[in-house]
């Protein structure tokens, strides 16, 4: 289990990932109330900037710092039982069984945004940014199913708040410094974080921006 | 690329065959809503009447949400269809001054009929009348806009309209199971 040696203090997420992080966490209750208060105008804009953040995370995810990269974290079965045995190798960032948690939230995200761009209510009054490129029927049920999907992202929420609070209060480790200040401890053979350059973080934020705003005007060809 | 311009040019295209045949749906109320209308005047409704009247109010109000929907998909084109518009804002002007015969006593939850009208409704006439007055006074209003061809009025039109009806159901109707 833990081991007496905190390890020595190293780099775990670069900046661009923390970020992404925290506005999150911001505009996920953010969601929540602006559907609950009917302001869609307000939860259209809410929504399209997670959109952001989403396009950024996965070209962060294929081009970005090495802790931020799927390839790097995401691994098959095998890898998640043997880190459930305790037998994972040394590494820093997202473990093998906490990649599952990061697809599956980013995963269901992603389909929350969509359904929400598509959504259109009942009585014809509010709809989202695409909305107009498919059936009025269809869009209804868009609706339906992004206030479903919502229950679900609460639970998966929860199950990541519930992890964080176990390896805090039962493995003594504190995932949440690390994600504010980017700094964590290793082992002695982990791996540093690769930094990726200045202009990949630019080429990703502006296709982040651009499709965002693409899909504000209503996608237009 | 072009390949995607021709899809949603035909979805586009099937939106609008879509809008427009709901359009045509605007039949004119059949003789027995009328005549159970009459018997609900007259105090000698049956249950059988109040279905009638209770049916005929949803599908009414099905008509409007979906003019509200074509109105605003049209909004929401590059170059809207005024045409189109005027089509559905004429709808929305038809029934407006009609919604307060719709709700005749007994029409309501006590009927144990399927229904989202709220007991509300009966229980506070006087706010439910005012409200649907201002409905009927914005539809008329914005039926006259969309004469005008000026799509940021028409926009702001529907705007104001769309808050009437909200005004309405966020007080009298239930939410939805």
């Amino acid at each position: 289990m833990a081991s007496a040696d905190p390890g020595r203090r190293l780099r775990i997420w670069d900046l661009p990932t923390r970020i992404f992080h925290w506005l999150l966490v911001v505009l996920l209750p953010f969601q929540w109330w602006t559907a609950e208060e009917d302001r869609l105008d307000l939860h259209v804009i809410g929504g399209l900037l997670i959109l952001a953040l989403l396009v950024f995370r996965i070209f962060w995810g294929l081009f970005g710092s090495s802790t931020a990269r799927f390839a790097n974290f995401v691994k098959g079965p095998r890898a998640i039982i043997s880190y459930l045995h305790g037998r994972s190798a040394n590494v820093i960032g997202h473990n093998a069984l906490g990649a599952v948690s990061v697809v599956a939230l980013l995963g269901l995200l992603s389909i929350e945004v969509t359904l929400g761009l598509f959504a259109g209510d009942e009585d014809g009054l509010e709809s989202g940014p695409l909305s107009h490129l498919i059936d009025t029927d269809l869009s209804e049920t868009m609706a339906d199913l992004h206030e479903d999907a919502f229950d679900v992202l609460l639970v998966l929420t929860g199950l990541h708040i519930a992890a964080i609070l176990f390896y805090a209060l039962i493995r003594r480790k504190n995932l949440v410094g690390p994600m504010v200040t980017g700094w964590g401890r290793g082992g002695k053979d982990a791996v540093e974080m690769e930094r990726a350059p200045l202009w990949r973080f630019l080429i990703a934020l502006v296709a982040a921006v651009a499709i965002a705003l693409w899909v504000r005007a209503g996608a237009p060809l | 690329m072009r390949n995607n311009a021709v899809f949603l040019a035909t979805a586009a295209a099937l939106i609008l065959v879509a809008a427009c045949n709901r359009g045509e749906d605007a039949a004119p109320t059949s003789d027995n809503q009328a005549e159970a209308a009459d018997n609900v005047a007259n105090g000698t409704a049956s249950t059988e009447d109040h279905a009638a009247i209770m049916k005929a109010r949803h599908d009414h109000y099905e008509e409007m949400g979906d003019a509200m929907k074509a109105i605003g998909v049209q909004l929401k084109a590059d170059s809207p269809s005024l045409p189109t518009i005027q089509q559905h804002a004429a709808t929305m002007a038809r029934y407006a001054p009609q919604v307060l015969t719709w709700f005749p006593e007994g029409s309501g939850p006590e009927s144990g009929r399927e229904t989202r009208a709220k007991a509300e409704i009966w229980s506070d006439p006087e706010t439910f009348r005012q409200r649907a007055q201002a409905f009927e006074a914005e539809a008329q209003r914005f039926n006259a806009t969309v004469q005008s061809g000026d799509v940021a009025a028409i926009r702001a039109g529907q705007k104001a309209l769309g808050d009437t009806c909200k005004n309405c159901h966020d007080r009298f109707r239930a939410p939805e199971d």
